[in-house]
């Protein structure tokens, strides 16, 4: 137990002179890291004093903020367990409590606050918790509860997929496989006194809170942003790592080369506006990004790396400063195990899995999806070249066998078409098993379809006969999180868009149709 | 409203939906399902307005940003805080 990074970060105080520094709109307070320890100890007394003991289990619903950083590490040092839930995701009310047996609910939701009094049933649930009151809890001032000492297997926290449809499923993460990904990740970019990680990604997120961790381990500053205030926070922080997932990059290269051509700036100039002067490299992950952002960044001053891992596995490769190449998605780290199936299917194997099963999924998930020992069948296709680099070449569920048993993978095909200034996002089908129909969501409105058209005549052209998009349907409205077509982290919902698409789909002709 | 602010509002819509002139953004609709801005391009589009027109973006709160949903609400909103910086 005692090489346990988690065990460290919640038994020991870290280094002084590194900060937690809040920014969100409106700002937020900066806090050395022994404060933001020495408060989570007083916040460890008082969870005890409400009640709570090891084993039992908090919720946090709320924004990045403070509050949800203390609670998430006070849990960590009596023992109790968290579950993050994403805003606008979950609702907070009673039945959350009872599904995912939680003890309290911490939540900055103002509907938390129950009906209105005078109503027949008046009164909020006493569970629920407004997250405000950890400050009350940071004064407590009984005895600190010693901290707990976890054995590799020991779960901390559940966390949940971002799953396209249904109820999320959900997971315990052992502490094995949180200090293994935590000493991996400080192996490959050695994270220490000058670096400031910008997080803005939510906390729910098991992942972003690993840079907390990082922090106190490892001693660098680490500012917790939000979504909204990303970009506007950016440069006035000078971060010199963003944690960020592909949409978020996408976005960022936009408004770069935009910004670019209106100032008369090189792209390099309009890329340190954007994310501040002492960038040392950009984290992309979650989801498959384009070899043209990776490319965009890289060549303008902003080297990113992109990862491979599920919420099943945590971190399982990543390109990085001393090992990487294009079109991969890295070296497998130390403690994982990369197995290629016959049919080119991705397993992952790994000296101290993040569970064996989940604890919250429909029935016969947890045997779909984990083999003996914890091994994860990822379902996503690929294959490692010669010198250990993994290459991802879709989702298994997304090759297409044509009628003339011609297997299709549609990622690349998507990958480029994307590759267009004028696609924001591409999803490609197969109707009648005889030929491929993409739905694009269009860069701009009202879309451009005669730059769509050249650029399918050009696309079509390099692709294989079988390969080749007959038809494209132009979604009038682009895919959103908000309209259901994009999940939380900006992955197209393959089944929403078929469906929202459907007739249009099965009626398209040949050439571009906006509908 | 500043003349000021909406002309930097109506430049700044108008680069994203690169067909539509300026003058002829309609303030009123819905900045989503009209012209397609995602939630990534409108945050973007506020902290581009809140520069060219000197109102720190962290005058407002992130709800405050998810309630301004047409360009009208964005120009409102910075106006009055564009009026504080003038009048000061």
């Amino acid at each position: 137990m005692t090489d346990s990074i988690v065990n460290r970060i919640v038994g020991t105080p870290p280094a002084p002179g590194h900060h937690l520094r809040i920014a969100r709109l409106g700002g937020g307070p900066t806090v050395e890291l022994t404060e933001v320890y020495a408060a989570a100890c007083r916040v460890a007394a008082g969870l005890r004093r409400l009640g709570l003991k090891p084993g039992d289990r908090i919720g946090i619903l709320a924004a990045n903020c403070l509050e949800w950083v203390l609670l998430d590490l006070a849990a960590l040092r009596c023992g109790v367990v968290t579950a993050g839930f994403e805003p606008g995701k979950f609702a907070p009310d009673p039945a959350l409590l009872d599904r995912y047996d939680l003890a309290l609910l911490f939540t900055d939701r103002p509907e938390a606050a129950g009906p209105e009094a005078g109503t027949e049933a008046a009164g909020p649930d006493p569970r629920l918790r407004p997250i405000d009151e950890v400050n009350a809890l940071a004064a407590d001032t009984g005895a600190v509860p010693e901290p707990v000492g976890y054995p590799p297997d020991a779960i901390t926290t559940i966390k949940f997929t971002s799953g396209s449809t249904g109820e999320p499923k959900g997971l315990g993460a052992s502490v094995g496989s949180i200090d293994s990904s935590l000493r991996a990740v400080q192996q490959m970019f050695t994270h220490g006194p000058g670096d400031d990680i910008f997080v803005f990604l939510p906390l729910s997120l098991l992942q972003q809170r690993y840079w907390i961790y990082s922090a106190l381990a490892y001693g660098h500053d680490v500012t917790l942003s939000s979504y909204e205030a990303a970009f506007a926070t950016m440069r006035r922080v000078r971060p010199t790592v963003v944690m960020g997932v592909p949409g978020f990059f996408e976005a960022a290269k936009r408004h770069i080369e935009s910004e670019a051509a209106r100032g008369g700036l090189d792209l390099a100039e309009a890329g340190r506006r954007l994310f501040g002067d002492r960038i040392r490299y950009l984290w992309t992950g979650s989801a498959p990004a384009s070899s043209a952002m990776l490319r965009f960044f890289t060549d303008n001053e902003l080297p990113i790396y992109e990862g491979y891992g599920l919420n099943e596995t945590c971190i399982v490769t990543k390109n990085h400063p001393g090992a990487s190449r294009e079109g991969s998605v890295g070296r497998v780290l130390p403690g994982k195990r990369v197995l290629i199936g016959p049919d080119g299917v991705v397993s992952i194997a790994a000296d101290h899995p993040v569970n064996v099963r989940y604890e919250y999924a429909a029935p016969g998930e947890t045997e779909r999806v984990f083999g003996p020992g914890g091994l994860v069948r990822t379902g996503d296709l690929g294959y490692l070249d010669e010198d250990g680099y993994l290459f991802i070449l879709g989702r298994a569920d997304d090759v297409i066998v044509l009628d003339n048993g011609k297997k299709v993978i549609v990622r690349p095909i998507e990958e480029r078409l994307r590759a267009s200034p004028e696609i924001e996002q591409c999803v490609v089908f197969c109707p009648t098993q005889t030929h491929l129909v993409a739905v694009v969501s269009p860069a701009r409105r009202p879309a451009d379809a005669e730059a769509i058209a050249a650029h399918l005549a050009e696309a079509n052209e390099v692709l294989a006969p079988d390969e080749r998009i007959r038809g494209v349907v132009v979604a009038e409205t682009p895919f959103s999180i908000g309209n259901g077509l994009l999940t939380s982290q900006y992955k197209p919902r393959r089944k929403e868009i078929f469906n929202t698409y459907r007739s249009e789909i099965m009626a398209i002709g040949e050439g571009v149709h906006v509908c | 409203m500043s003349a000021e602010v909406e002309a930097a509002v109506r430049d700044r819509v108008a680069q994203v939906v690169e067909d539509v002139a300026a003058d002829e953004i309609d303030l009123d609709v819905d900045l989503a399902d009209e012209y397609g801005l995602t939630s990534l391009n409108k945050v973007l589009l506020l902290t581009a307005v809140c520069d060219d027109t000197a109102v720190d973006l962290s005058n407002f709160t992130e709800h405050d940003l998810a309630a301004m949903r047409t360009a009208r609400q964005i120009v409102t909103a910075l106006s009055a805080h564009k009026e504080r910086i003038t009048h000061v």
